[in-house]
Order: structure tokens, then C-alpha cells, then sequence
């Protein structure tokens, strides 16, 4: 678990925070927690510095981590129910990291043993679209993340830039468990706007620092720095959503860098890169196997196989390719929600004699075909599926039918759907 | 509305696709959520044209993308300090 304590973990504009600074904090909230009758920490904190102390302490604190796939009120209504006993931690006083402790103390309270069993819960949208818990260990993290570093060339020399929140997985690697195991540091926001992006890199241009983001931010990137930058990232690193190759070309070109695109799951983990400019097919981390059950995936430091929401198919150099989804899931922004799930929450609301919902291109907003003679069913709609699901899912534009269109079986013709959105 | 609400309304609804006019909108309405009903994908695609058409920087700073859009009459009065084209 601990690397070197005198490493950067966090970074400022003009402060760092050290492993040795994060790990006393976590210690003084772990004593706090003592007193926390839930057994469950529900971790929604933004900042890279509280994310990584609220899940250090709630593992000393014999606490299970519980990160909720968005903050809706809905969602987390449902976890909370099913957890039965959680208390919600949103941010941590400054004070907090105004007292270090002794590396002494730090090691003999981070005794690995004691807490590299500790429990982990990503929530997810299940194919029900209830909330499903998938279920991690630290030690499953930590070996996940020496995969991945290794592949990255990821050291002590690099420090990292993420646009993705802690609480998703390919955030939680980005943002806590690569930086931890590779001993480089982390910017302290999650940076959103472009010229965040951009200032932040300024600041660790010394720094090698690894901008780690998705398709729909870097493409947003692309649009806005139309003159070359002042400090170009080491490294750029694509997730989420497939990159196609001409957007990772043009980044390459105009940031003068290399585009790694990163694959994998909840469940998984990141297990695959491709050099996206070039390269049409994934090679698995080190260890990462296939081969006995193309539908699975073998974790080697978790002796376990698990299911793959995708279809691939495995060529012999060692690569595979990726043949589509399988399960009955959008995603939106790099989040996923289940079809069957949205659709039901349109055609519950009372106003509407019918409706579906559709994607018209992949990871692109949703669109919705509804019956309806209510003359607000748009915020009617809004309001429905504000309450339950993260705004993303909020369906535009939605169109106003007589009828939905359907077969001579009754089915709904979404190619004609499809075809109008496309008109 | 001012001239710099109506110009950044219109802005909005070129961006994101809203299906609504600038004399729709009320320049105190949230822009997020029960308001205009944007999210922060939205929020990201109106700063880049915000940054094109203005050359000002959005940037979180110590604030919160929810602050800086709060609503039109905010945004404009945000652009309108920090343009510099």
C-alpha cells in the first residue's frame, strides 16, 4: 500500500500535498469515523485530496467505500436503502491536512495486511437499471493499477491530469490508484473547462504530466486550443467511448504527444490499450487472458474470470477486437444506463399513452418518440427523469407522434425512427 | 434582455440544440436542471463557443461550473467582465 511517503500525491497551484500528508489525514478521520455507527462511507467527495482521504480512512476505520455512479437524488434514495445503515461524506475540512504524523506512526497504522482486504462498492447501472454494487478490494486496485502502469510508463517522473470523476472506475484508477502506485501525483480538481485543462498543464509542464480524459473533452480540446499550446501533455490517455482514429491523429499532430486509448469495465478494470491512430485492435495488460472463453476475461491477481459487456473476438498475434456491446445498455458522456430501464420511466408517466427512447450514434444524447396530448410533456419528461437518473439521460430532442410506428407484430419500426432523427 | 443576454441566449440554443427561441427564455432562469434543463456536457460545448466568440476563459477556478452558470443575466455579466476580444 504505501509507496514513498515523501512524494507529491496531490497538486496545487502552488502547494503539494505529500503520500505522507494524505495518509496522516486519513488516519485522523479514520479516528473520527470510530464513532460512525454506519458501516457504509458513501464517498462523494470531488476533490482528488478528500476522494483519497475519505477511502483511506473509511478502510481504517474497518468501513466499507461505497461510490454512487451519480449524485441524482433517486440514486442515491436507492443505495442507501439498500445499504440499510451509510453516512455521506461530500468534502473534509482544510485542517485536516495541517497535521502530519510521523512516518512511524503512518507505517504502523497502515499495516497492509489489515486493510488490502478492505471493501469497495462501484455502483453501476445494473440491466434492470436498479443501482448494482460491484464489489472491489483495495488489493484488487492496487494490483490492477501495477498493470496498468506498466503499460502506461508510468513513474515518478509523471504526474497525472484527469477530466473523470473518482467515484467511476476509470476515474478512480486515474485519479487514485495509478498515482498511488506509481508514485506520481495527481491534479487536485477534476478539471472540466478546456482553459482548466490547460492552466493545469502549465503548471506540471515539468512535470510529464498525463492529461487522462475521454473522446467528448479531448474533442472539445481540439475545438478550442486552435493554436498550438504553451505545454502540451507527455501523454494523452482516451477512455469511456471509442476514440475514433482520426480525432486520436489530429490530437497527436496538434499536441505533438502520443494518444494511448484504455479499455475495460467496472467489473474488469482497465485490461487493454491500442494506439489509437495506428492501431484498430486492444493488447491486454501483462497476465490478462482470454483465450479459454472469448465472452470472459481472466484478472490474474484476482483468480477470477468475469463477464465482458462487449462481444470480442481473439487474434492470434495475442490482440483482439472489439465486435460491439451485447447487453441492452447506452451510454451517455462515458456513463451507462440500461435501455429497457429509461424507456420504462417514460412510459410511467401518466401523460404519455406512449413513447420510446433511442440512440441515434454511439455515446451521443438520447432521443425520445412520444404519444402524448399534454401540452408540456417535454417538462413533464425533465422533470421525471431529473429525479431518477443523472441529467445525461435526459432525452433531446423529443419528438411528438400520433402514433409510434409499428410492424404488422406490433413492433416498433426504430429503423423509420432512426431514419426521422436522421432527416 | 440586453444585448449581451440576448447574444449569449442565442449562443445557447446554437450550441446545444434547444428547441426554443431567445424571447422564450427568462435571463434569470437556471440554465441547469428544472431551468433550461442543460447538464454539464452542455456546459462544456457553450464554453468553448463562449471562448471563440468572446475569447474569454471559462475556468472553474475556485468557484463552481454552477455558479458561473447560474443563468443568462449571470453568464453575460461573467463574459462582459472577462472578454478580451
Amino acid at each position: 500500500m504505501l509507496g514513498n511517503l515523501h512524494c507529491p500525491l496531490i497538486y496545487f497551484k502552488d502547494r503539494v500535498l505529500t503520500q505522507a500528508d494524505i495518509f496522516s489525514a486519513a488516519i485522523h478521520l479514520a479516528e473520527a469515523l470510530q464513532h460512525q455507527p454506519a458501516a457504509h462511507i458513501i464517498n462523494l467527495c470531488e476533490n482528488r485530496q478528500d476522494f483519497i482521504t475519505v477511502l483511506l480512512g473509511a478502510a481504517l476505520s474497518g468501513k466499507i467505500s461505497v461510490l454512487p455512479p451519480d449524485s441524482a437524488r433517486a440514486t442515491l434514495d436507492k443505495i442507501r436503502l439498500a445499504l440499510k445503515s451509510s453516512h455521506c461524506i461530500h468534502d473534509l475540512p482544510e485542517t485536516i491536512y495541517a497535521d502530519p504524523l510521523s512516518q512511524q506512526v503512518i507505517t504502523k497504522r497502515f499495516d497492509p495486511l489489515s486493510i488490502s482486504q478492505s471493501l469497495l462498492y462501484l455502483y453501476t447501472s445494473g440491466s434492470t437499471g436498479e443501482p448494482k454494487p460491484v464489489r472491489k478490494t483495495l488489493q484488487h486496485l492496487l494490483d490492477a493499477a501495477e498493470l496498468a502502469i506498466t503499460r502506461l510508463s508510468l513513474d515518478a517522473s509523471c504526474s497525472l491530469i484527469s477530466t473523470v470523476p473518482s467515484q467511476h472506475m476509470y476515474g478512480l484508477e486515474s485519479s487514485v490508484f495509478w498515482p498511488l502506485s506509481a508514485n506520481a501525483p495527481v491534479w487536485h480538481r477534476k478539471t472540466f473547462f478546456i482553459d482548466d485543462i490547460l492552466a493545469s498543464l502549465d503548471i506540471l509542464a515539468n512535470q510529464r504530466p498525463y492529461l487522462v480524459s475521454t473522446p467528448l473533452h479531448l474533442e472539445k480540446m481540439l475545438a478550442q486550443a486552435t493554436h498550438a499550446v504553451d505545454s502540451p501533455p507527455a501523454a494523452i490517455i482516451s477512455a469511456t467511448a471509442p476514440l475514433s482514429m482520426e480525432l486520436a491523429q489530429r490530437l497527436e499532430q496538434h499536441f505533438n504527444t502520443q494518444v494511448i486509448e484504455v479499455y475495460g469495465s467496472t467489473e474488469t478494470s482497465s485490461i487493454a490499450t491500442r494506439h489509437a491512430a495506428t492501431a484498430s485492435t486492444w493488447r491486454p495488460y501483462g497476465g490478462i487472458d482470454f483465450r479459454a472463453n472469448p465472452q470472459q476475461v481472466y484478472l490474474p491477481y484476482a483468480n477470477q474470470w468475469l463477464a465482458l459487456h462487449d462481444d470480442i473476438e481473439w487474434l492470434p498475434d495475442g490482440c483482439f477486437k472489439l465486435l460491439g456491446r451485447r447487453q441492452d445498455v447506452v451510454k451517455v458522456g462515458g456513463k451507462r444506463h440500461s435501455l429497457v430501464y429509461l424507456n420504462q420511466l417514460l412510459n410511467q408517466i401518466p401523460e404519455i399513452t406512449e413513447g420510446v427512447i433511442l440512440q441515434a450514434e454511439p455515446d451521443q444524447r438520447l432521443s425520445a418518440f412520444v404519444v402524448s396530448t399534454h401540452s408540456q410533456v417535454k417538462r413533464l419528461i425533465q422533470g421525471v427523469f431529473l429525479d431518477a437518473v443523472d441529467p445525461l439521460f435526459i432525452p433531446r430532442p423529443i419528438i411528438r407522434l400520433d402514433a409510434l410506428p409499428r410492424t404488422g407484430t406490433g413492433k416498433v419500426q426504430m429503423g423509420l425512427l432512426r431514419r426521422k432523427l436522421n432527416a | 434582455m440586453t444585448p449581451i443576454q440576448q447574444e449569449i441566449a442565442q449562443l445557447i440554443i446554437d450550441a446545444v440544440n434547444l428547441e426554443i427561441t431567445v424571447n422564450e427564455i427568462d435571463p434569470a432562469t437556471p440554465i441547469f436542471k428544472e431551468g433550461l434543463g442543460l447538464d454539464s456536457i452542455d456546459a462544456l460545448e457553450i464554453s468553448v463557443e463562449l471562448s471563440k466568440r468572446y475569447g474569454v476563459q471559462i475556468k472553474t477556478g475556485d468557484a463552481n461550473i454552477e455558479q458561473i452558470f447560474a443563468s443568462i443575466e449571470v453568464l453575460a455579466e461573467y463574459v462582459a467582465t472577462h472578454q478580451s476580444h
